[in-house]
């Protein structure tokens, strides 16, 4: 599918050039537009556009992930945007760090990059505001 | 001395733990230098900055030394060209598409 140039974005906050240009094709595949994003300057000019979601890799170097949730889940501006975080299945610590600070969903390297379609299905569902909460 | 070929079976014994395909068929190195004895690799990451930088060094440093007739190895990181998915090798392409990849 050919993203809409006017269409969703999906914000892909991730210093890993192969993670980043994997994930900013699926996404695009699926027809959002991808932002990728490599430093929290660049993330947080991101939330101005209000993205339908954010996916951060727990690992990244250049940005402290888990204290970017914390930010974004903090702020009633940016708090409703979906967040979908991944790292390595070993990396236990970042996925409950990640957890901790609100990230909505947690994944590893390797669901993320076989079934990121499932797994954003999944986000929106469970991120959907209650009927007549809206 | 030991030969290209030599340098090149070493370097697919080693990966990013991040990453599961060996970092020569993940075009990680860019340029792998034998002079007599010595032999100097540079090579980048797709991440600048990734922490496992000197541990993936000091373990391709390790497996070069044994390598008949090598005395001395130095392993470089250069982060310029940046790596982008072009630097692939047919089977690194491969094993990353049959783990989902688009590359």
């Amino acid at each position: 599918m050919r993203p809409d140039p006017e269409g969703p974005q999906i914000v892909v906050a991730d210093d890993d050039l192969l993670f980043s240009s994997h994930l900013s094709a699926s996404v695009a595949r699926l027809g959002y537009r991808p932002v990728v994003v490599r430093s929290d300057a660049a993330l947080q000019a991101s939330l101005r556009q209000s993205p339908r979601a954010v996916i951060v890799n727990l690992a990244a170097h250049g940005f402290d992930a888990a204290e970017a949730i914390r930010r974004i889940k903090g702020d009633d501006a940016t708090r409703k945007i979906p967040l979908l975080g991944f790292c390595g299945h070993r990396d236990v610590e970042r996925a409950r760090a990640a957890k901790t600070a609100g990230c909505d969903a947690v994944t590893t390297n390797g669901v993320i990059t076989a079934d990121l379609s499932r797994l954003l299905e999944n986000l929106f569902e469970s991120t959907r505001p209650p009927a007549g909460t809206a | 001395m030991a030969t290209r070929d030599q340098v090149i079976e070493v370097l697919k014994t080693c990966f990013d733990p991040e990453i599961p395909v060996n970092i020569w068929d993940l075009g990680l190195i860019y340029d792998i230098t034998i002079v007599d004895d010595v032999v100097n690799v540079k090579m980048t990451l797709t991440a600048v900055g990734c922490s496992l930088g000197p541990q993936i060094i000091a373990e391709i440093e390790s497996k070069l030394l044994g390598i008949d007739g090598v005395e001395n190895a130095a392993v470089e990181m250069v982060w310029s060209p940046p790596w982008s998915p072009e630097r692939l090798t047919d089977d690194g392409r491969l094993s990353l598409q049959a783990m989902g990849f688009s590359v």
